[in-house]
């Protein structure tokens, strides 16, 4: 009974000790280690957060892009330069905040004067406080009017005075985001022509017949002419490379020219060929019994419009020099606006009898007939260089260049830009060139019809269309009060635009423009609207430069390009 | 039988006695070590943490450099500038503060050297080496630069000032030359940028 006793007492004295132990290892785990590991595991929980927002804010700041759009205009209280508006599209991947606005010269130079900084951030200097948050705009493109914001910095007492020190110097207005990027654009904007058309110059027709096919009852071989083959009885200088059926002994060469309108011989004129009329000449040498026939077979190539069989079956007119025949035929055709650099084919035939040979199908086909792009290309980009847009004037006069609201009682008012061809040619622009304005995804909304050059500045008598010659539905006459852009000139244009209630340019003048171009313009001169979109609207603008006049059918050149913010501020 | 039982079981209550009491000193002195390890552990780790974290969420930007004209004189080339100033926008998580603001030349010699310990005028750099050295204000040690833009933090200028009264190309800055702007927040972020004076 007492051998087992001991034991027990052992164990359980033993167990009592190992109780307390287990206690102790507890009370350190609890206690120590597990606020440790605790600890621990809070610390890295914290590192890896701020890890993350350091990461998404560097992710937030490279996805942050902001367009901007800056211009000034002249202030009604205050008409002297000084006033910039600023326009802000969030273009990035998020929202942004707008935190500061500065502006420094070209050298770097903050030249923007706040308050004790020249980060601007609020009133006076700005009309909007910051920060300013700008929602994100860029996964729709239809969205992008809505988030633009149109912000003006108002001219403070001080706020913009550099402006009066640098209106003729570069500038740069920067915007700072909270993410910590700065979005920089250049005041005035530098403009960058987005299109160039390239002018449908001289269109030149030297097309003589190089090809021919032949019947089997013909033998033809090429016959290279000279000069002394005759066009409309005049030297061929230009139809030098013709060449002819020789058929059988009793040669009848045929030769065929062609020329653009009724010049002979010579290359067509600058312009374009709408409506225009191609004259074809078949020469024949001897041997000739039946006149031959000409007929257009196939218009080819480029986007150039010609209806077929628009030559007569049978000669317009004929003319016998010694044993030579001259066949004229007189092809009118119209080749439609949008033509240029296309091109025509014409496939013809003659038919006659030589002795006993008949010819029925003598065909050729003509060299290609270029439709522009020959001459006077203008392949460099145009530039509107300081696109101080203002209006000015009330009625018919290009008064003090204090800007005005536009009243029942204008005829019109009037804007300026510089431009600069910085194009390889000359440009001539007419009276009848016109801006259009548009706003960002949408249509072309208003046009700014070009006026008369005859004034650099100041005062003046706006001579508007009616004052010039050459007005637009006159096919003949030569364009008046036209300028010319010679390379790398900055040149003034001032353009006129009517105003809605007035019939304004077209009054009295005798051209309707909706007659001539379509549209209610005529009546309207111009939008619905004030001439140019309110101010801060991102604005397309696209100079319709008219190359040379001919009525309807004067080619258009068209430059265009995106001016950020473009608008008018009307206070 | 009976004095055998007795003796050994008052040597069985002692021992255990002895075992416990042993057993409860050496606990708590495992205890208190332990707490101690763990403890100081906590301290250091914490700090790495905090000091991680504080880098993490320190960000700030160099918005502009400047030469004010005011403070140059002469003409190309020898147009020199005695003032330089740089605007920072904190766009970090915290509240911060500038450690140094350091120039270096092309050559890379150290022209200024500001910090957030010395006095003003702070002596180190070239620029700053003779007369009575140089002064950037505010002072790095007591400017803060504020956070938060949806409540509107704004950038915060330094204008660095040396004192030379006769400029040369080896104590001012010169027109045209390239320099180097290091600036050093205090929880390590460093921001640089590069530039050419004008003024």
């Amino acid at each position: 009974m007492n051998v087992g006793n001991p034991t027990r007492r052992h164990r359980r004295r033993r167990g009592l000790a190992g109780i307390i132990a287990s206690l102790i290892i507890f009370g350190i785990l609890f206690t120590a280690f597990f606020s440790f590991f605790y600890f621990q595991s809070s610390s890295n929980l914290t590192l890896a957060k701020a890890n993350a927002s350091a990461i998404l804010a560097q992710q937030r700041g490279s996805h942050e892009n902001l367009e901007l759009g800056v211009f000034n205009v002249t202030n009604a209280a205050s008409p002297t330069y000084g006033d910039i508006w600023l326009n802000i599209t969030n273009v990035g991947g998020g929202p942004s905040t707008i935190v500061a606005v500065s502006v420094t010269s070209a050298q770097g130079q903050l030249i923007s004067q706040g308050s004790g900084s020249a980060y601007l951030v609020g009133t006076p200097y700005l009309n909007f406080s910051l920060p300013l948050a700008v929602p994100v705009g860029v996964s729709t493109t239809g969205m992008k009017d809505d988030i633009a914001i149109s912000s003006g910095i108002n001219q403070g007492p001080k706020a913009f005075d550099y402006l009066d020190n640098y209106r003729h110097q570069t500038v740069y207005v920067n915007v700072l985001t909270a993410a910590g990027n700065e979005f920089s654009i250049q005041f005035p904007h530098p403009l960058t022509t987005t299109t160039t058309t390239s002018l449908p110059g001289g269109s030149t027709v030297t097309t003589s017949w190089s090809t021919s096919s032949s019947s089997t009852s013909l033998t033809i071989s090429s016959v290279t002419t000279s000069t002394s083959v005759g066009c409309n009885g005049q030297t061929a200088t230009t139809c030098n490379t013709a060449s002819g059926f020789l058929v059988g002994t009793n040669s009848l060469v045929v030769q065929m020219c062609a020329w653009y309108s009724g010049t002979s011989c010579q290359s067509a004129p600058t312009g374009n060929f709408e409506g225009g009329a191609v004259t074809l000449g078949v020469t024949v040498t001897a041997g000739l019994a039946v006149t031959p026939s000409l007929m257009i077979m196939n218009i080819s190539t480029g986007t150039v419009t010609v209806p077929t069989g628009s030559c007569p079956s049978s000669p317009t007119s004929t003319t016998t020099t010694g044993s030579s025949y001259t066949y004229l035929f007189r092809c009118s055709f119209d080749v439609k606006q949008g033509d240029i650099g296309g091109t025509l084919t014409f496939i013809g035939y003659a038919v006659g009898t030589v002795g006993s040979v008949q010819i029925t199908s003598a065909e050729s086909t003509s060299n290609t007939i270029s439709v522009g792009n020959l001459a006077t290309e203008l392949t460099g980009p145009l530039s509107l260089d300081y696109t101080s847009f203002r209006f000015y004037s009330t009625t018919n006069q290009i008064g003090n260049p204090t800007p005005v609201i536009p009243a029942s009682s204008n005829k019109f008012v009037a804007f300026s830009a510089t431009v600069t061809n910085t194009g390889n040619a000359t440009i001539t622009v007419y009276q009848y060139s016109y801006l259009q304005f548009a706003r960002v995804a949408q249509e072309m909304d208003f046009y700014i019809i070009g006026a008369a050059p005859t004034y650099s500045s100041g005062t003046g008598t706006f001579t508007g269309f009616s004052a010039c010659s050459g007005l637009p539905t006159s096919t003949t006459t030569t364009a008046g009060c036209g300028i010319t852009l010679s390379i790398g000139v900055p040149t003034t244009l001032y353009f006129a635009a009517c105003l809605p209630t007035n019939a304004g340019l077209s009054s009295g003048s005798g051209w309707l423009w909706g007659n001539n171009y379509g549209g209610n313009q005529n009546t309207s001169c111009g939008n619905f609207q004030y001439p140019v979109g309110s101010e801060g609207v991102n604005g397309l603008i696209v100079i319709n430069f008219a190359e040379q006049l001919g009525g309807p059918n004067h080619p258009w050149v068209s430059f265009s390009q995106t001016l950020p913010g473009f608008g008018i501020y009307f206070s | 039988m009976a004095h055998l039982k007795r003796r050994h079981a008052v040597s069985e209550l002692v021992g255990t006695l002895l075992m416990i009491s042993i057993t409860l000193v050496a606990g708590a002195a495992v205890i208190g070590w332990v707490n101690g390890q763990a403890g100081s552990s906590e301290q250091a780790y914490g700090a790495n943490v905090a000091a991680n974290v504080n880098y993490l969420r320190e960000h700030f930007v160099i918005v502009n450099v400047q030469f004010p004209s005011g403070a140059c004189s002469g003409t190309s080339p020898t147009r020199y500038c005695t003032q330089m100033q740089i605007t920072l926008y904190n766009n970090g998580a915290l509240v911060d503060s500038l450690s140094s603001v350091t120039v270096a030349d092309s050559q890379g010699t150290l022209d200024v050297n500001l910090t957030r310990s010395a006095s003003s005028p702070h002596p180190p750099g070239a620029f700053c080496a003779t007369g009575p050295g140089c002064t950037i204000t505010p002072l790095l040690k007591t400017a803060t630069m504020t956070t938060g833009a949806t409540t509107g933090n704004s950038p915060l200028t330094f204008t660095v000032n040396l004192a030379s009264s006769t400029c040369s190309a080896s104590v001012c800055f010169s027109t045209g030359s390239f320099y180097t702007v290091q600036v050093l927040g205090i929880y390590g972020y460093l921001a640089q940028v590069q530039l050419t004076a004008s003024g």
